[in-house]
């Protein structure tokens, strides 16, 4: 290929498909870095098992409704952001105890009904975790 | 015909760049040098459009593509493919997702995986290793735009012009016209998009946004022209004389460096003015160069210049990923002078030898001539080595870096910690109900007597103590611990006043802050030690990053806080700035900052704490 390339007028045939292959890649990747990572119902483990999580995902993360168990038999089930209790959810403790509530960013805040042993200790507003109105 | 003093202009852009990246607390605006780029590039091809039109009548599409292609493409596979093996020398972090990073690089798509991606917290820490072939989507996208339209104003003024003499002078003023309209869109969309921003990524990587001075360069293109100048500038160059040239070539230089160490990233005035200027500086160099070139018939370029010029797009390319790498392995000078050199050897073999032969011309090494038939069994045989290794690579990627999941994990039970918290507080309500606040009063108490703080020690930290807040809880007695991703000291002292106000804040208090220092973080940290209620004792946790230096925000945070416990009796200092430095084991593998998931540095974190917590039994409270 190389010295007959100076004098070439048109180039090899094996070029031109080599070109063609190369922008055909090209376009590929492209559209390929732009598909979104997984999105959808999974079922996963964190922690080396110690967290079991079964519900919508999206980013690698919890994100949606969804439940995630502890080693300890609690457990919350609800809505996610970013991995995080995020939305309307429902947390149930094994010592007997439950919250269900609006969470912000990990945190209580919003509605709130605390119960310990079905008796409702608490419902009302929560803001970042205290409680704003008392029963 | 090679314009002599262009390779100037090209170094000036490069050197901007490296400094940038090595030096980014001193040369905060050395990301302009981009811009030089993107305003040369937009006036080369535009001055090559007009020769091309004025030589043969016309402007082939498919041709002035190939060669963008045979320019662009193969060094950057070849950056790639050399630099994904030198992946394994850091810690499985750094290739996080690095198969959709490559996608985007090869697919010219990064400056959208950027804004996409690139906001988030982790990244700071573990920077992509591909985030710089951003600038090469944009130029991609303003070649396949502009030939488009060279393209199309080439045929229309073909068809409607009768005289030949009359075309080009049509040709330029279609292309002018368009450049400036195309250069004004651009910058009024970033100028109106920067408005409110905080993170400038959305209009700093948009094609649509920065694409403005290419089409700045398009326009002095136009203007000037190679073989073809216009009358006006014709006449500029005949008055002109190599002085006064060598001068605005000298004053444009200056005032780019200067501006590289005025802006700043996170700065609006940037976005709305910042880069113009860089651009207008670039053109004017450009043009000095120009005129210099003609007024310098018998001088030659000094050939280190042209070599620097040469291999500068493939320098471009190789040292964003060697300098993360080196940085994480060794001092900064050292990672910085290793990046550079290294780049520039590759670079050479990239632009004398490989790029030639792929393109199907000989290669000219000293005084040999190689050729595709002679290279290409090697050529092939280690292309499709490292394109194994590659893909070796991109499979055994994680998703999530070790650091994301680390913290993610410790999120999660906080996020239990604080509802079993919000719990007890009911409980204690329900046991006694004086405790709670009563809707429609006032609490009984807005800030109680010492003696009521309650007992134990409340943690207010970052991502660092995120991240080894499951061991810190357990092995720190009767704490609390509150710790978030991207917490500055404004935050961590609203979540202080929050707890002092609920009267959560228990008598120890550990501020373990300043990773992400800001510039206000002398006032911000005052603030937090004067308003801290009487009766407290504070412990302040320096902060550590392998890779800062003394005039990082971090650092003088940290040399701040040793400062204050002889005026103020009740602070007590953890140094983990000082002891973290000590343990370069806690840190193997990781960004230097975050050593959650390594054992050691839990204990080692922990054991500062508690030491300083010792300390301060013996000192008075507030």
């Amino acid at each position: 290929m190389g010295p007959r390339q100076k004098t070439r007028t048109r180039q090899s045939p094996v070029r031109t498909v080599a070109e063609i292959i190369s922008v055909i890649v090209i376009l590929a990747l492209a559209v390929i870095s732009f598909i979104p990572p997984f999105h959808g119902e999974a079922k996963t483990e964190l922690d080396h098992g110690a967290l079991t999580y079964q519900g919508q995902m999206a980013e690698n993360k919890f994100a949606g409704q969804g439940k995630l168990k502890l080693r300890d038999q609690d457990y919350y089930v609800g809505q996610f952001k970013a991995g995080r209790f995020d939305g309307h959810g429902r947390f149930i403790s094994h010592a007997g105890w439950s919250f269900q509530g609006d969470f912000k960013r990990g945190t209580p805040s919003g509605n709130g009904e605390l119960k310990l042993q079905g008796k409702t200790l608490y419902k009302g507003l929560v803001k970042d975790g205290k409680l704003v109105d008392a029963n | 015909m090679r314009i002599k003093w262009f390779s100037l202009v090209r170094v000036t852009g490069l050197a901007l760049v490296l400094l940038y990246h090595f030096f980014q607390t001193k040369f905060t605006g050395g990301f302009i040098g981009v811009d030089v780029f993107f305003a040369f590039s937009g006036f080369l091809i535009t001055a090559l459009m007009v020769d091309e039109f004025g030589r043969s009548g016309d402007f082939k599409l498919l041709a002035f593509y190939r060669r963008r292609f045979y320019r662009i493409v193969p060094p950057l596979f070849l950056a790639v493919l050399l630099v994904i093996p030198l992946t394994f020398l850091v810690g499985h972090d750094f290739v996080t997702n690095i198969g959709r990073q490559i996608a985007a690089a090869l697919g010219f798509t990064t400056n959208y995986f950027e804004i996409a991606t690139g906001g988030s917290y982790e990244n700071k820490f573990i920077p992509h290793l591909f985030v710089h072939t951003w600038s090469l989507a944009v130029e991609m996208h303003f070649y396949i735009l502009w030939g488009l339209v060279a393209f199309s104003g080439a045929k229309l003024i073909k068809r409607l012009t009768k005289k030949a003499e009359r075309a080009l002078p049509r040709f330029r003023a279609f292309l002018g016209i368009l450049a400036f309209l195309l250069a004004s869109g651009s910058f009024a969309a970033m100028y109106i998009g920067a408005a409110g921003l905080t993170d400038f990524s959305r209009v700093y990587f948009s094609s649509v946004t920065h694409s403005f001075p290419f089409f700045v360069g398009s326009l002095l293109g136009v203007l000037s022209g190679i073989k073809y100048p216009l009358p006006l500038f014709k006449s500029i160059m005949a008055h002109g004389n190599k002085y006064v040239a060598s001068a605005m070539m000298y004053l444009s230089f200056v005032g780019l460096v200067s501006l590289g160490y005025w802006l700043k990233f996170d700065q609006l005035l940037t976005y709305r003015g910042g880069l113009l200027v860089a651009t207008l500086l670039a053109g004017l160099m450009i043009y000095s160069a120009r005129i210099l070139h003609d007024k310098t018939p018998n001088t030659a370029e000094p050939r280190w210049i042209t070599f620097l010029a040469d291999v500068s797009y493939s320098v471009y390319l190789f040292h964003w990923p060697l300098y993360v790498i080196f940085s994480h392995l060794m001092k900064n000078w050292q990672a910085a002078l290793l990046t550079t050199v290294l780049s520039i050897l590759l670079s050479a073999l990239s632009y004398y030898i490989l790029e030639p032969v792929i393109a199907g011309k000989p290669a000219h090494v000293f005084s040999h001539t190689l050729n595709w038939r002679q290279l290409q069994a090697p050529i092939i045989v280690v292309g499709l080595a490292l394109v194994g290794v590659t893909g070796y690579v991109v499979k055994d990627a994680p998703q999530l870096s070790s650091l994301e999941q680390n913290l993610w994990i410790s999120g999660i039970y906080q996020d239990v910690d604080k509802v079993a918290a919000t719990h007890d507080m009911a409980l204690a309500a329900t046991t006694k109900p004086q405790a709670a606040a009563v809707k429609g009063q006032p609490a009984p108490a807005q800030r109680p007597a010492p003696t009521d703080l309650p007992k134990g020690v409340s943690i207010i930290g970052d991502s660092v103590t995120l991240g080894t807040r499951r061991y810190l809880g357990e092995h720190v007695a009767d704490s609390a611990i509150d710790a978030e991703g991207d917490r500055t000291m404004d935050l961590a002292y609203k979540v202080m006043m929050e707890q002092q106000k609920n009267n959560l804040l228990r008598q120890y208090v550990v501020i373990c802050i300043g990773t992400n220092a800001l510039d206000d973080y002398a006032e911000q940290t005052m603030k937090l030690v004067n308003d801290l209620a009487p009766g407290h004792k504070l412990i302040l946790m320096t902060p550590y990053n392998a890779q800062a230096g003394a005039d990082w925000n971090s650092t003088r945070l940290g040399d701040l806080e040793r400062t204050l416990p002889d005026k103020y009796k009740f602070i007590t200092i953890a140094d983990w700035g000082k002891i973290a430095a000590q343990h370069p084991e806690v840190f193997e593998g990781t960004d230097g900052v975050h050593f959650g998931g390594i054992e050691a540095g839990d204990i080692l974190y922990a054991k500062v704490v508690n030491q300083a917590l010792a300390a301060a039994k013996h000192t008075p409270a507030k």
